[in-house]
């Protein structure tokens, strides 16, 4: 194959030498020196075209100048470059903002390259050359980290935003009024569109070639001028560290008190005192004493953290085990995070008698949804303590309790206790495991252990909330019960990763008992429809299988 | 772990878990604060309201110990929601911020009660606000509004308006000993 040919034309029609290279050479060629990996790639650079590259004054028709050696100079002229090189960051990323007219005129090319070289397009496969994009930054990242004396790197959270534009660009993109597939039904609607860079290269991507170039020039068209830079921004992007936390209190909430909340919480629920059980004064919060944590390990404005997680449970519940998960996000971009810190920041909340966290990390947007998205999916476990207020023998209710067979419908219309905030309307609600034991030397009360899903008001559903909930646990067993005491012990969200926090005991006899007991059902209905075969056969067997559950 | 530090009790590991217990109030009385409406009461006719409002200050509405209907040991025999042009049972309430809820004043009746002698007793509201809620399970049995009358018989959630402050609103309403007071009297 003769790329010397495909070569020659590709100047002639005014390619950039990174243009010719982009068709010529491939992801490996070296795009920092143009000429010179021509020269390696091409056997003969033909001379005339020497001559033509000194005397080549004119913009580059496919990318406009944009991988010309000219506009790295011109954008480093620009201010934001200083805030870079002035802000504490080992790396930084830069979004380029093309004009549309860019794709079009790439896609021009690519389609005249194919049409006069088809025998070189099968062979380069040339759907694959190196976008300009892609191209810029191996063209010109060494110049821009030598000049800010950073790395670039796609992950770093310090970004400029490079936005440019062309003055034809308006103009050419007309041309997609002729490609986009018209509604005639919509047609005042079409004559208003307004066709992005998004929205035309969705119908680059669909147009067929032929319709293409029907209405677009090949080879694209030497432009008058080259791309301007419109804007240059500079941005940080927020931290995300995402963990889970344990609450260990029954006076602390989890978010600092609003003004007049404290004397709402006076009669707050199951609480006796607001001055907690040592007298403390408890005016914190999980959140303050988690960032406080960051602050004191990490030296971030408190101001700038803001703290997520998922749900929440009361001010006199105690949530334990693995914890709650939940993440931070913090406007402010430090170097790096050795992982030490996150240990360091663990061992400083720690000290807190009331909160702990656990398997602190760096984590990012993407990942913090899913604390969020899935919050009203995610089964809770708890364990609460439940009061027999009628003199009844706690065994009996005990017993009754563990012989309720499978999960629980409920409906829970929105308890009093919340109705000032929340809309009113009744939700059916599924307890999927329930099991109660008593506690040897205590004889009003027992220990309950519940799998619900997310949502249930689990206080409610153990005394009945006059009737707002039904049926309740006391209407299940007929013997009025109330809520002492409740602590979630594990909430159903596999995040973040696991580093040092152990789920609660309870949880891992819950998962096990289940399992054996779909084990059992297993089991159950495999003898029982051996049973009925067996019947028939001979009732001695048959007996004998009876007997085995005992 | 640093874990080991902090001793986490078990759920049932109280100090003074007896005591307590005992002074452990039902849940239909923790974080309620009851205050009584006998205004609307009339020579030997007593329609007492009780409201019980919670520490968010949503009002449970309930026959009051004193009323007529509970001191003469009388069968209910119905309930009629139809309120001048309102229909209580038509009450509908959108939101969080209780849009298009029936609004009551404190003379509002919520319902009239119908006794099996024939007599019609008015059950007022005796509170400014909102109306949220009836009581699916006093629609259902109505002689539950007496016999649960302080848990599971309320008849109606009602959320009050606060113009200032709550004292003006409780104005007039009686607090549990000077209800009392009141009851003795009318021996
Ligand atoms: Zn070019």
């Amino acid at each position: 194959m003769n790329f010397e040919e495909v070569y020659t034309s590709l100047t002639s029609i005014g390619c950039c030498s990174r243009c010719c290279l982009r068709f010529i050479g491939d992801q490996s060629s070296n795009f920092e020196d143009p000429s010179h990996s021509l020269e390696e790639l091409l056997s003969v650079i033909p001379e005339e075209e020497t001559k033509n590259k000194k005397l080549r004054q004119n913009t580059c028709s496919v990318c406009l100048g944009l991988l010309e050696d000219s506009f790295p100079d011109e954008l480093l002229l620009h201010s934001s470059w200083k805030r870079l090189q002035d802000y504490e960051t080992d790396t930084y990323r830069i979004n380029l903002n093309t004009p549309a007219c860019i794709a079009i005129r790439d896609k021009a090319l690519n389609l005249y390259l194919k049409q006069k070289f088809p025998e070189f397009c099968k062979l380069k496969n040339i759907d694959e050359v190196p976008e300009i994009h892609h191209v810029f930054k191996l063209s010109f990242k060494r110049k821009f980290d030598e000049h800010c004396g950073k790395k670039y790197n796609v992950h770093s959270g310090v970004q400029l935003w490079i936005t440019l534009n062309h003055d034809d660009n308006d103009k050419e993109v007309e041309v997609m009024r002729n490609l986009d597939i018209i509604d005639h039904r919509r047609q005042h609607f079409f004559k208003n569109k307004v066709y992005g860079k998004n929205i035309v290269n969705d119908i680059l991507s669909k147009v067929d070639d032929k319709r293409f170039s029907r209405f677009v020039k090949l080879p694209p068209e030497i432009p008058s001028t080259p791309l301007y830079i419109e804007s240059v921004t500079f941005e940080t992007l927020p931290i995300y560290f995402g963990g889970r936390y344990c609450k260990y209190s029954r006076i602390l909430s989890q978010s600092p008190w609003k003004f007049g909340a404290i004397e709402n919480s006076k009669n707050d629920e199951m609480n006796e005192e607001l001055e907690g059980e040592n007298g403390r004064n408890i005016t914190s919060s999980v959140v303050e004493i988690i960032v406080d944590g960051l602050h004191q390990v990490f030296g971030f404005d408190k101001e700038k953290i803001k703290f997520s997680a998922s749900g929440r449970e009361d001010s006199d519940v105690r949530c334990l085990g693995s914890g709650r998960p939940f993440f931070v996000r913090i406007e402010s971009v430090k170097k790096t995070f050795p992982e030490e810190l996150f240990r360091k920041l663990e061992e400083v909340i720690n000290v807190s008698p009331d909160v702990s966290v656990f398997d602190m990390q760096l984590t990012d947007k993407n990942s913090v949804k899913e604390v969020k998205c899935g919050e009203e999916f995610k089964k809770k476990t708890y364990v609460a303590l439940c009061l027999v207020t009628e003199p009844k023998p706690v065994e009996e209710i005990v017993d009754r309790i563990n012989k309720i067979n499978g999960s629980i419908v409920t409906e829970q219309k929105t308890p009093v206790r919340v109705a000032h905030r929340r809309a009113l309307m009744a939700r059916k609600r599924l307890i999927h495991y329930i099991r109660a034991a008593v506690i040897p030397g205590h004889d009003r009360i027992f220990q309950l252990t519940l799998l619900t899903q997310a949502g249930t008001y689990v206080k409610e559903f153990i005394h009945g909330d006059f009737g707002r909930t039904y049926p309740s646990l006391s209407d299940l067993v007929s013997v009025e019960l109330d809520i002492l005491r409740l602590d979630v012990i594990d909430i159903d969200l596999d995040w973040p990763t696991h580093i040092n926090s152990s789920p609660h005991p309870l949880v891992l006899s819950i998962k096990n008992e289940k399992i054996v007991e779909e084990n059992e059902k297993q089991v159950e209905s495999e003898l029982t429809h051996s049973c009925s075969d067996i019947h028939n056969l001979s009732p001695s067997m048959n007996e004998g299988i009876e007997d085995e559950p005992l | 772990m640093d874990e080991t530090n902090k001793h986490i009790p078990e759920i049932h590991e109280i100090d003074n878990i007896e005591k307590k217990i005992s002074n452990f109030l039902p849940y239909y009385e923790r974080g309620f604060h009851k205050v009584y409406s006998v205004e609307f009461s009339k020579d030997n006719f007593y329609l007492d309201t009780c409201i019980s409002m919670y520490s968010n200050k949503i009002c449970l509405l309930f026959l009051a110990d004193g009323h007529s209907i509970i001191k003469e040991n009388k069968t209910i025999k119905s309930l009629d929601f139809k309120v001048g042009k309102e229909d209580r049972l038509a009450n509908s309430v959108g939101g969080k911020c209780k849009r298009s809820a029936q609004s009551l004043h404190k003379n509002s009746v919520i319902c009239f009660i119908e006794t099996t002698d024939g007599m019609k007793y008015p059950f007022c509201a005796g509170i400014k606000g909102k109306l949220l809620d009836l009581n699916p399970v006093v629609l259902e049995d109505y002689s539950k509004m007496v016999t649960f009358r302080n848990t599971k018989g309320y008849v109606a959630m009602v959320q009050p308006i606060f113009q200032n402050k709550r004292e003006i609103i409780l104005k007039g309403l009686l607090n549990r000993q000077d209800y009392e007071n009141v009851l003795s009297s009318r021996k």
